[in-house]
Order: C-alpha cells, then structure tokens, then sequence
C-alpha cells in the first residue's frame, strides 16, 4: 500500500478550517450586537444604561473567549485529524482494480475494476501549487452525486502522471 | 497540445455576463421600487442609471480579462488512446478520458457559434457529469468534464467521426 504525498495533510487541515468560519461567523455577530448595545442608547434615553453597558462587556468578554477557544480548538483538532487521515489513507494499484483504504474512526475500503472507470481527473488548485503535489479523481460508471469514487487528494505532480498513465494502459488492456 | 477557437472568448464572456444580468434586473427592481417610494423621483433613477452603467463596465473589463485567460488556460490534446483537457485559472483541472470509455460525441452549434464560426464539442463517457465540487470559498466556475466550447467547424467533425470511430475499434465488437 501506497502512502500520499505528506503536503495531503494540508488538505485535511483546511477541511477542518472550513467548519471555522461559520463559527467565527456567529461570534463576530454577537460582538458586533455587543458593539450596537453600548453605542446606541435604548429608545427615550440619552445614554447607555449601567445594565446595558455590563451586559455588552459580558457579551464582549464571552465571543471574546469563544472566538479564542474557537481558534485554538480548530488548530488542534485540524493537527490531530490532519496526522491521523493521513496515516489511514492508503492507496495501491492491485490485479483486481485500485484499491483505497481509509478513515480514521468509519473505515471505508473501496475497489475500483479497471473495466469501471471512465475518467481520470488531475486538479492543482492554490494549495496544490503552492505545495507541488495534485489531487487524483477517478470517475466511474453509475455512480451519483457526492463528488468521485475514487478520490486521492495530494499525490507527488509526477506520481499522478505516472498513476494516470498505468490506469489508462489497465484500461486498454481489457 | 492544440488551443480552442479564438470564439472561446465569446462563451467564456457570456459565462460572465449571465452572472451580471440577475445583478443589473435586481438593480433595476430595487431603484424602481425606492423610486416610486420616493414617489418617482427621477434623482434615484438617474442614480439607478450610474450604478447600471457602472456595474456593466465592472461587467465588461472582468469579462474581457476572464474569457483571455480562461481561453489560454483551455488546451486539449487528442492522442491515441485519450483525449486530454487542461482548464482552468486558478483551479487547474487536467481531464483524461480513455477513448475506450467514449460513449458518444455530440457536436453543438449554438447562436454565438453560428455567429463566429465555431462548434462546441461534448464527449461522454458513462460517468456522470455532476461535477458539484465547491472550493473554500463557495462554487469555482465549473466546466463540463468532456466539453470542448470552441473548435473550428471543420476539426469538430473530424474529432467527433475520428473519436468514434476509434471507440468502436478500442472496444472490439464486430
């Protein structure tokens, strides 16, 4: 079994980050309702209330932490779940088809029959150059939705060529 | 390595503009609206006016600079036993469909490729053509896995009896 290129961390790492933003998202909202509540007296009033003004700084204080814990949370938990996926991500090109291995806690194997796939998909997106390594997407035949059966994110530029090049000649052979 | 039909630009424009029109009829509610609000004040058409204009000449200088990279980034290559598309700005993707796995080849003239001369090529395969992937930061322009948008008339031809013929061959049969 094959192993992906180590820069396939990254590409775990920034799904982790993905799941940040809407949460930092919501924090931001809190503090900016924090920043209305102290700036714009209720209605019929001068001035901010006592209460008012202790109930924005609270509300500061609190999306204040949220927003670190958030951060800090995320970036470990994106190292941890990074290492592990990368570990458990396992490919290798066998008699029967391409094989794939991995999960971390819901183990998926999947085989896919050379006679299956249809086509061969190389991406390089911002990472990926920035990095030097592509990501492989096999396509195959009656499959729907929820992005390509076979999906390799991070493999070394020349080991995609190569890996293309031997799916294509499997496919002929039949 | 061969480039699309210098009428790829068109396609690649109208992409653009498609994306503008629903912005410019929103505009146009919007102002009408606040207008007759205002009962018909002709100050917020005119305003309506310099935020359409200005809107379209965004519109125009991004669509021109777009459809000029997206058209030097668009390169295919037909081989022996594949065709391969490279597309793509920022999230370079690399097609490699087997010419084995070519289901059909469809040949598309539409009205801006009557208009300047070209054809647009659509290969299948037995995938899907789903092709729902969104980056970090919502969906990437999205091309059809096997579409070629412009080539010449004449090589369009050529590509579809040649593909085909080829198909037939790669996969034996009588």
């Amino acid at each position: 079994m094959q192993q992906l290129h180590p820069s396939a961390r990254w590409v775990f790492r920034t799904s982790v980050y993905q799941w940040l933003i809407p949460m930092l998202a919501i924090i931001a909202i809190v503090a900016f309702v924090a920043l209305v509540i102290v700036v714009f007296p209720s209605e019929g009033q001068t001035e901010v209330s006592q209460e008012d003004a202790a109930l924005s700084r609270t509300m500061m204080i609190l999306a204040g932490f949220a927003a670190l814990a958030t951060i800090i949370g995320g970036l470990l938990s994106s190292e941890v779940y990074a290492r592990m996926a990368y570990e458990r991500y396992l490919y290798d090109l066998t008699k029967e088809g391409l094989i794939i291995e991995r999960g971390i806690v819901w183990k998926k194997h999947v085989t896919i029959p050379y006679d299956r796939i249809q086509n061969v998909d190389i991406e390089r997106g911002i990472l990926a150059r920035l990095l030097n390594f592509s990501s492989v997407s096999i396509h195959t035949a009656g499959y729907s939705g929820g992005g390509p059966e076979g999906y390799l994110p991070a493999l070394d530029v020349a080991t995609a060529d190569q890996m293309r090049g031997a799916l294509l000649r499997r496919i002929q052979r039949r | 390595m061969d480039q699309l039909h210098p009428g790829a630009r068109w396609i690649f424009r109208a992409d653009m503009y498609k994306g503008t029109l629903g912005f410019i009829a929103a505009i146009i509610i919007g102002g009408i609206s606040v207008a007759l609000d205002e009962g018909f004040s002709v100050d917020v058409l005119r305003w309506m006016g310099f935020v359409i204009a200005g809107v379209a000449v965004v519109a125009l200088l991004v669509g021109e600079v777009y459809s000029r990279l997206a058209h030097s980034y668009f390169s295919y290559t037909l081989s022996q036993d594949s065709v391969v598309i490279r597309r793509g700005i920022i999230w370079q993707t690399e097609t490699m469909i087997p010419i084995q796995r070519v289901q059909n080849v469809e040949v598309e003239r539409g009205l801006l490729a009557q208009l300047f001369g070209f054809s647009t090529v659509y290969i299948y395969t037995a995938a899907g053509q789903e092709e729902a992937s969104s980056g970090w930061w919502g969906a990437k322009w999205q091309e059809k896995e096997g579409r070629l948008p412009a080539i010449d008339q004449q090589t369009a031809q050529n590509i579809q009896t040649l593909l085909l013929k080829k198909s037939k061959r790669a996969k034996g049969g009588l």
